[in-house]
C-alpha cells in the first residue's frame, strides 16, 4: 500500500497559488526528496500532508488517513522535524526526549526503551543531562530527529533538515535515515533546496512555482536530459563568456566553479564550439563531456 | 497524558529560571513587607521654617501650638527677607514658612488684628492643605483663648471653652486606620493580576518566538490541552503565592481575617483564571515579548492598581473612568478581599462580585482558546 | 560614527515597524497620563454620606447642610423612607460615612453642653478614610467655631457688655506654585517620570536581550563593531523615543490638565536626558544579568513598584519612617521628581536644582559604567 498518495493537490492563498495541482505517491520505506527553490511550495505541501493546512483542492492520504477529514489522526502517525530543530534550549537532552514522548503518548517501558534507543542513535548517551543550548548544531539536529521518532511513526517529514549543519554531520544524518529505512521501513519525505543532497534520495520531485516539473529516480532524471553537457575550462574569462553566451549553438552556459557547464544539442555542435574555443587569444584547458548533475537536470527542466 | 507532558515541561522551565519563582513567591512577600512598613497616609515631619521676629510670650505660644500638632518639623530661623526666604521653598528645603511679625505684642495689647505671614508650598497640594488646615485651627484656637480670657477678665463666669459639638469618629473594620489592613487585601489583587498576565504572556510568546510552538502543531496535541498545560503550573504557583501573602498579612502584620477561608480561595481561583486568560489573550496579540510585556503592564497592572479602588476611590473618578473600572476584574476581587478580611462578609453579600468574576474567567479563557485555535489553522 | 547611525536606524525601524510597538511607545504613555491624571488625586469628592437626623431641629439641619454644601459628599438616601442601619449601609458599601445626629442635639446646644454626634467611617479604604476624616474635622471645626461665636456674642449681650475687642490673628496666606491646590499639578510631573522609566528601562533591556536570545548577538560581536558602538546603538534609539515622549506628555499635560510650565524647558530636557540615561543604565543592568527577555522583565519589574511608591510621588518621603527612608534616597526617581516639579511648578533653575541633577547624573554614570563593564565580561 502506498504510504503517501497525493492527487491534484492545490493550495491557494487568496489569488496566489502556492501549490498547483501536484500528484505523486510514495511506497513504504521510500526516501523521497522534494526539491525546489525557496518559495516553490515545499513547506506548504508538507503542511497539507501533515494535516495542519487545509488544501484548496485535490486529495491525499498519509499513512492511510485522509488529509482532509482525518487530519488530526494523521499527527499520531507521522513525525516532523524542521530546520529550526524546535527543541527546548533550556532543557536537557533527556528532558526534551521525555517531553516529546509524553506528547506522543509513549509511556512506561516503551518510553524507557525508546529513550535509550534515541540517545544511542543520536550519539548522546554521555550527554543526556546536558542542556540543549550547549550542543553543537549537528547533535541538535540528530536529537530533533529522534524526538520525532519516539512514537515509531510510519512516515516522517523533514523540512530542510540539514540547513546550517556541517558536511560531516550531514553525512552522519543521512546514514541515520538509511538506517531507519532498513530497520523500520519508515517512509521519509525530505524537502531541501540543496541539489547535491537530493542525490541521497531514492526518488525526487522537483517543484517550481507550485508545480512538479520533474519526478523520478535521480539517475533516470539525469539520463533524461536531452542535451549534452560539457565541462569547459578556458581563459580569459571575458572572451570565453562572450563566446559561450552569444554562441548560437549554445543552449545554456552556467558557471561551474571556475569553469563552465555548457549545454549543447549534440556532439557536432560540441566539436564546432571546441574549435572556436581553440582559437587564440583563448587558451582552452578542458573540454570534456560530463554526466549531468541534478543541478543540470533542474536547469534544463526550468528551460522547458 | 499530553497535558501532563506540557505541565511537566513548564515546571522544568520554571525550575531552571530562578527568577520566575522569586518573582512569584518571594517578591510579593517582600513587597508586602516593604509597603506595610513604609506606606502611610499620616503626614509627619513636614519641614517648615518659623521666624519669630517678636520674641514674646504670644509668639512662643504660637510656636508651641505648631509643635504640638506633631506634624511639623519646625526649624527656627531668624532674618526673614521677602527676597531671599521664599528661596527655601524653591529649593524644597521647607514646605512652608510662618513669619510672626515684630509688632505682634503691640497690636495684641491694643486689641488690633495681628498678621502672621504664611507661605506655603502648593506643589504638594495634600500637605499644603493639611498645613493650611492647621494654621486655621491654630489661629482660631488663639482667638478663642483670648476671647475666653477677655470675657473672664470682664467678670463673666468661666465661659464654656469646650467645643459645642462633641463628635466621636469611629472607623469601622479598621479602627486604628492601620495602613497594613488596607494594603494587604489590595496588594493581593494587584500581585496576582501581574503574575497571571505577565508570566503567562511571556511564557507563551517565547514559544512563538522560538518556533517550538510551531513544532507542536505537527503533533497530536490539541489547542485546549496545550493551553491547559501551559496555564496550570502558574495557577498552582499562584495558590502557593496567595497562601504566602495571606500568612504574611495575617501573622506578621496582624491584619484581621474575618471571613471564610474557603470563599477567599474560591474568589482568588476565579480571579487568577481571569488573569491567566488575559495573559493568554495578550500572547495572541503580541508578536514579540517586548510588546507582550508592555501590554501586560498596561492592561493588567495599571488598571488593577489605579482603577480597582485600591488606593483611589472609584466614586471620585470622572464618569468615563468609572465605567472603565467596571471592566477591571481587580475591582471585584478587591471587594471580595476587603469584605473577607475586614468586614467578615459572606456570600450573601459578595455574590455579585463572585458572579462577575466567574463570567470574566469563563469569557477570557473561552475567547483566548478560540482565537488560539484559529491561529493554528 | 556612520556605523552607529546605521545601528540606530535599524533599531528605530524595528521598533517602529510593529503597530503595537508604536502604540506602546507613543499612544500608551498618553493614555497612562490621562488615566493617572484623572484617577490619582488626593482631592476626594462624591463620598457617599448617609446622614440620619433624629433631632430634626434647625441646628441639626444646619449641620447637615454644612456637610452637603462642602462639595465633598454625596447624599445617600434610604429610598423608601425607612431609615437604614448605618452599619448595614457601610457594610454593603452604600455609604462610606454615616453621621447620626441623636434626638436632643439642639437641646444640648442650647444648654451650651457638648452635643454628641456619632460618626462612622468605613476604614477599609484607609486612604479615603483618612482624607474623609480630614474633611469631617474641617467641617466640624467651622460649624463649632460659628456656634461658639454665637454663644459668646449672646453671652456678651446677656452680660450687657460692650462687645469686647479681641485681638484676631489673621494669617496672611500665600500659596506658592499651585494656588488652586490642584492635585494634578502634583501628580502629573510624577507620572512623566514614571512613564519614562518604564519605557526606557524595560524596552532597552528587552531589546538587547532579544538579540541575545535570537542569536544575532554573536553575529554582531564578530563584526568589526565595537562593543561600545553596539551598546550605544541599542540605547540611543530609546533615548530618542523617550525625549519624544517627554514632548508628548508635556503637551498633553498642558492641554488636559493645564499644568504650568514656569521654568526653563531646556533645563527640563537636560534633566530628562540625564534621567533617561539612568533608566537606560537600569535596563542595561537588567540585560547584563539575563539570558532571556522574560528574565529582564522579571529583574527590572520588581524594582519598579517600590521605586514608584517610595519616591515622593504619592506621598511625601518625610512621612516614611526614618529607618526606611534611605530607600527613597537611593531611588533616582525621587530626584527626578524633585527636578520636574521644581521646574514645572516652581520655575526653579539650575541654581536651585543643581544638586539633584548632579546626583541623578552620578547615578546614571555609575549604573551605565557598571552595566557596560559587566556586559563586556559576560560576552568574553
Amino acid at each position: 500500500m502506498n504510504r503517501i498518495e497525493v492527487h491534484n493537490l492545490t493550495k491557494k492563498f487568496g489569488s496566489f497559488t502556492a501549490v498547483d495541482g501536484i500528484s505523486f505517491s510514495l511506497e513504504a520505506g521510500e526516501i523521497f526528496g522534494f526539491l525546489g527553490p525557496n518559495g516553490a511550495g515545499k513547506t506548504t505541501t508538507i503542511r497539507m500532508l501533515c494535516g495542519i493546512l487545509k488544501p484548496t483542492a485535490g486529495k491525499g492520504t498519509v499513512a492511510g488517513l485522509d488529509i482532509l477529514r482525518e487530519n488530526e489522526k494523521i499527527k499520531k502517525r507521522i513525525g516532523y522535524m524542521s530546520q529550526k530543530f524546535s527543541l527546548y534550549p533550556d532543557l536537557t537532552v533527556e528532558e526534551n526526549i521525555d517531553f516529546f514522548a509524553g506528547i506522543y503518548g509513549v509511556l512506561g517501558p516503551t518510553r524507557r526503551q525508546m529513550k535509550e534507543w534515541a540517545l544511542a542513535t543520536a550519539g548522546l548517551n554521555a550527554d543526556r543531562k546536558r542542556i540543549v543550548h550547549e550542543l553543537a548544531a549537528g547533535f541538535k539536529q540528530r536529537l530533533a530527529l529522534v524526538c520525532a521518532l519516539l512514537h515509531r511513526p510510519s512516515v516522517i517529514f523533514l523540512d530542510e533538515p540539514t540547513a546550517g549543519v556541517d558536511p560531516l554531520s550531514r553525512r552522519d544524518f543521512w546514514r541515520l535515515i538509511y538506517h531507519l529505512k532498513a530497520e523500520a521501513q519508515t517512509t521519509v519525505f525530505v524537502t531541501t533546496h540543496y541539489l547535491d543532497e537530493a542525490e541521497h534520495c531514492e526518488r525526487i520531485a522537483m517543484i517550481q512555482d507550485g508545480r512538479i516539473v520533474a519526478l523520478g529516480k535521480p539517475i533516470d532524471l539525469k539520463s533524461s536530459v536531452k542535451t549534452r553537457i560539457y565541462l569547459v575550462a578556458a581563459e580569459p574569462f571575458p572572451a570565453v563568456k562572450d563566446i559561450l553566451q552569444k554562441g548560437k549553438d549554445v543552449i545554456k552556459a552556467i558557471p561551474f566553479g571556475l569553469a563552465w557547464h555548457v549545454f549543447l544539442a549534440d556532439e557536432n555542435r560540441a566539436r564546432d564550439l571546441k574549435d572556436r574555443l581553440a582559437q587564440p587569444p583563448i587558451r582552452l584547458r578542458r573540454f570534456e563531456p560530463v554526466a549531468p548533475s541534478l543541478e543540470d537536470v533542474f536547469v534544463s527542466v526550468m528551460e522547458q | 497524558m499530553r497535558i501532563r507532558a506540557i505541565i511537566a515541561k513548564e515546571f522544568l522551565h520554571i525550575r531552571r529560571d530562578v527568577r520566575v519563582l522569586y518573582f512569584s513567591l518571594i517578591w510579593p512577600v517582600l513587597l508586602l513587607v516593604l509597603f506595610g512598613y513604609t506606606v502611610t497616609f499620616d503626614v509627619k515631619n513636614l519641614p517648615i521654617a518659623f521666624y519669630d521676629q517678636a520674641g514674646q510670650r504670644e509668639s512662643r505660644e504660637l510656636y508651641q501650638a505648631f509643635r504640638q500638632t506633631g506634624v511639623f518639623d519646625i526649624r527656627l530661623r531668624a532674618d526673614f527677607s521677602w527676597s531671599k526666604s521664599p528661596g527655601l521653598l524653591d529649593r524644597g528645603e521647607v514646605r512652608g514658612l510662618v513669619v510672626v511679625p515684630a509688632d505682634l505684642g503691640r497690636r495684641l495689647s491694643r486689641g488690633e488684628p495681628a498678621e502672621i505671614q504664611v507661605l506655603v508650598d502648593g506643589s504638594d497640594n495634600n500637605t499644603a492643605r493639611i498645613m493650611l488646615g492647621y494654621v486655621a485651627g491654630i489661629s482660631q484656637d488663639f482667638y478663642l483663648k483670648r476671647l475666653a480670657d477677655n470675657l473672664r477678665s470682664l467678670g463673666a463666669s468661666t465661659p464654656n471653652l469646650r467645643p459645642p459639638v462633641d463628635y466621636r469618629m469611629r472607623f469601622l473594620y479598621n479602627p486604628s486606620l492601620r495602613s497594613q489592613n488596607f494594603i494587604v487585601p489590595g496588594l493581593i489583587a494587584v500581585i496576582m493580576m501581574i503574575l497571571g498576565t505577565l508570566l503567562t504572556a511571556l511564557t507563551i510568546t517565547v514559544e512563538w518566538e522560538r518556533g517550538t510552538m510551531e513544532q507542536l502543531f505537527y503533533t497530536p496535541i490539541r489547542a485546549r490541552e496545550f493551553i491547559l498545560g501551559k496555564l496550570a503550573p502558574y495557577f498552582m504557583i499562584s495558590v502557593v503565592q496567595m497562601t504566602l501573602v495571606l500568612v504574611t498579612g495575617i501573622f506578621i502584620f496582624k491584619v484581621p481575617f474575618r471571613g471564610s477561608l474557603l470563599l477567599f480561595y474560591l474568589g482568588a481561583a476565579l480571579f487568577m483564571l481571569g488573569a491567566l486568560g488575559v495573559g493568554l489573550l495578550l500572547s495572541l496579540i503580541s508578536r514579540s515579548q517586548q510588546v507582550a510585556a508592555m501590554l501586560a503592564f498596561l492592561t493588567s497592572f495599571l488598571p488593577a492598581f489605579l482603577l480597582s479602588g485600591f488606593i483611589f476611590p472609584i466614586a471620585n473618578m470622572p464618569l468615563v473612568l468609572r465605567w472603565l473600572s467596571y471592566l477591571v476584574p481587580a475591582r471585584y476581587f478587591l471587594n471580595i478581599t476587603r469584605g473577607l478580611f475586614l468586614k467578615g462578609a459572606d456570600l450573601g453579600l459578595l455574590w455579585p462580585d463572585f458572579l462577575i468574576m466567574t463570567l470574566y474567567a469563563t469569557l477570557f479563557i473561552l475567547i483566548s482558546t478560540h482565537r488560539f485555535q484559529k491561529r493554528i489553522a | 560614527m556612520r556605523v552607529l547611525l546605521t545601528l540606530i536606524k535599524k533599531e528605530l525601524t524595528q521598533a517602529l515597524r510593529d503597530n503595537r510597538m508604536r502604540f506602546i511607545l507613543f499612544g500608551a504613555p498618553i493614555i497612562q497620563l490621562i488615566v493617572f491624571g484623572y484617577v490619582v488625586t488626593t482631592d476626594i469628592r462624591n463620598i457617599p454620606l448617609l446622614l440620619i437626623d433624629y433631632d430634626r431641629s434647625s441646628a441639626s439641619r444646619e449641620l447637615a447642610a454644612a456637610f452637603y454644601a462642602s462639595g465633598y459628599f454625596v447624599r445617600v438616601t434610604a429610598g423608601n423612607g425607612a431609615v437604614p442601619s448605618a452599619e448595614a449601609a457601610l457594610k454593603r458599601n452604600q455609604a462610606r460615612v454615616a453621621i447620626i445626629i441623636p434626638d436632643g442635639f439642639s437641646a444640648y446646644l442650647d444648654r451650651q453642653e457638648p452635643a454628641p454626634v456619632q460618626i462612622l467611617l468605613d476604614g477599609t479604604d484607609g486612604n479615603s478614610a483618612n482624607i474623609t476624616k480630614g474633611y469631617v474635622e474641617e467641617i466640624m471645626a467651622e460649624y463649632s467655631g460659628k456656634k461658639l461665636e454665637r454663644n459668646w456674642n449672646s453671652l456678651t449681650r446677656t452680660l450687657n457688655l460692650a462687645r469686647p475687642t479681641v485681638p484676631l490673628l489673621v494669617p496672611q496666606i500665600r500659596v506658592f506654585y499651585n494656588p488652586e491646590l490642584r492635585s494634578s499639578s502634583f501628580m502629573v510631573p510624577g507620572i512623566l517620570c514614571m512613564i519614562l522609566l518604564m519605557v526606557t528601562a524595560v524596552l532597552s533591556g528587552l531589546s538587547i536581550t532579544r538579540e541575545k536570545e535570537l542569536g544575532t548577538l554573536e553575529q554582531i560581536l564578530v563584526s568589526p563593531l565595537r562593543r561600545i558602538e553596539f551598546i550605544l546603538g541599542k540605547t540611543i534609539p530609546f533615548v530618542l523615543v523617550g525625549l519624544v515622549d517627554v514632548v508628548l506628555i508635556l503637551a498633553a499635560a498642558r492641554i488636559l490638565f493645564h499644568i504650568p510650565m514656569r521654568g526653563s524647558l531646556a533645563l527640563l530636557f537636560l534633566a530628562a536626558l540625564v534621567f533617561l540615561f539612568t533608566s537606560l543604565g537600569l535596563g542595561l543592568f537588567g540585560a547584563s544579568v539575563s539570558k532571556t527577555q522574560a528574565q529582564v522583565m522579571l529583574t527590572i519589574f520588581p524594582f519598579m513598584m517600590p521605586a514608584f511608591l517610595l519616591s515622593g510621588l504619592f506621598f511625601p518621603i518625610a512621612s516614611i519612617p526614618a529607618a526606611l527612608r534611605w530607600i527613597a534616597y537611593i531611588n533616582p526617581l525621587t530626584y527626578f521628581l524633585v527636578i520636574v516639579r521644581g521646574i514645572l511648578l516652581k520655575g526653579a533653575g539650575l541654581a536651585a536644582l543643581w544638586r539633584e541633577i548632579a546626583i541623578l547624573a552620578a547615578f546614571g554614570a555609575a549604573l551605565l559604567t557598571f552595566s557596560a563593564l559587566r556586559f563586556r565580561k559576560r560576552i568574553e
